[in-house]
C-alpha cells in the first residue's frame, strides 16, 4: 500500500515541477490539473474519499476551468518576454531549497524524537466517507458552515463589482474600449 | 520512512514548488495557479496530520479551505480581468504602477 503512495508521490512532484516550469501559461495550467488530480488520489489513499471528489469537482472541476477560461478570454497564453530563469530567480531557487531542508531536518528530528504532542503515529484512520464529514460539518462546524456561506457571497458579488465597467471617461489612448475605438476607425 | 513522514515532506515539497513559482514567474495567472499549488499542499498536510490524530477535523479544515480557495479565485481572477482592461497586460514588468 505504501507503495502506491510514493509512485503517486513521485508523479505529483513532477507534475508541480511542471506547474512552475511551463514556459506558456497554457501548459502550467494543464500540469496543475493534472497535479489536482494527484493529489485528489493522495486523497483516497489517505481514507479521505469524500474529500478527493470535492477536490475534482472543486479544484480540477471550477476553479481550474475559471482560470483556464479566463487565460483564454484574455489571450494571455504567450510565454514571458524575458527568460524566466535569471539570477534573481536562481537566488530565490537557493533560498527556496534552504527552506526545503529546514522543514526536512525538521521532520526527521521530530519522527526519533518524542514529540511535544506525544501522538501514536498511524491511529486508526478515520471514517471519510460523506455521513461521517456531514456529522461533524453540522454539527461541530456549522457556525464556519454559515460563516463560508456568507464569504462566497461576498466573494461573487466582489468579483461582479470588480468586473463591472464603470461608464468613467478613460485617458485616451489606454484601455481595451479605447483600443477597439481605434480598430473601428 | 514511514507514511506520515513521507506525506509530510510531499507536502513540503509542493508547497515549496508553488512559493518558488510565486516568487519566479511574472505572468500574473500563472502567479495564481503556483497560490493555487500551494494551498493544495497545505490540504495534503492537513489530511495526512489529521489521519495521525484519528479525527475528522483534518478533513473538514480542508473543506473549509477548499471554499475559501474557491472564492479567492474567484475574486482573483476577476482583479486579473480588471488588470487586463487599464493596462492590456498581464506581466509584472508592464504591470507595476497603481495607475489606471
Amino acid at each position: 500500500m505504501p507503495v502506491s503512495s510514493y509512485i503517486f508521490g513521485f508523479l505529483t512532484m513532477l507534475c508541480a515541477i511542471g506547474v512552475v516550469a511551463s514556459r506558456r501559461p497554457l501548459n502550467s495550467a494543464l500540469w496543475l490539473v493534472t497535479t489536482l488530480f494527484l493529489v485528489a488520489v493522495h486523497f483516497a489513499l489517505l481514507g479521505a474519499g469524500f474529500l478527493a471528489l470535492v477536490q475534482i469537482l472543486v479544484y480540477a472541476g471550477a476553479i481550474m476551468v475559471l482560470i483556464i477560461f479566463v487565460l483564454m478570454l484574455l489571450g494571455a497564453d504567450q510565454g514571458e518576454r524575458e527568460t524566466a530563469f535569471s539570477l534573481p530567480s536562481g537566488l530565490v531557487a537557493i533560498v527556496c531549497a534552504c527552506f526545503l531542508l529546514l522543514i526536512g531536518f525538521a521532520l526527521y528530528q521530530g519522527s526519533s524524537a518524542p514529540s511535544l504532542l506525544s501522538v501514536p503515529p498511524q491511529m486508526s484512520p478515520p471514517d471519510g466517507s460523506v455521513e461521517a464529514v456531514g456529522q461533524a460539518l453540522f454539527t461541530r462546524f456549522l457556525f464556519p458552515f454559515q460563516i463560508i456561506g456568507v464569504l462566497l457571497l461576498a466573494a461573487v458579488i466582489g468579483a461582479v463589482v470588480l468586473v463591472h465597467e464603470h461608464k468613467r471617461p478613460l485617458p485616451p489612448g489606454r484601455g481595451l474600449r479605447a483600443m477597439r475605438e481605434k480598430e473601428h476607425s | 520512512m514511514d507514511l506520515q513522514t513521507f506525506y509530510l515532506l510531499l507536502g513540503a515539497v509542493l508547497f515549496t514548488l508553488g512559493a518558488l513559482g510565486v516568487l519566479t514567474r511574472r505572468n500574473l495567472i500563472v502567479v495564481l495557479m503556483c497560490i493555487e499549488l500551494m494551498l493544495n499542499a497545505v490540504n495534503l498536510t492537513l489530511v495526512a496530520v489529521g489521519r495521525q490524530f484519528g479525527t475528522i477535523d483534518g478533513q473538514i479544515y480542508v473543506f473549509f479551505v477548499m471554499a475559501v480557495a474557491a472564492a479567492e479565485a474567484a475574486v482573483g481572477l476577476a482583479i486579473v480581468i480588471a488588470v487586463f482592461r487599464d493596462h492590456y497586460a498581464l506581466e509584472s514588468q508592464d504591470v507595476y504602477t497603481l495607475q489606471g
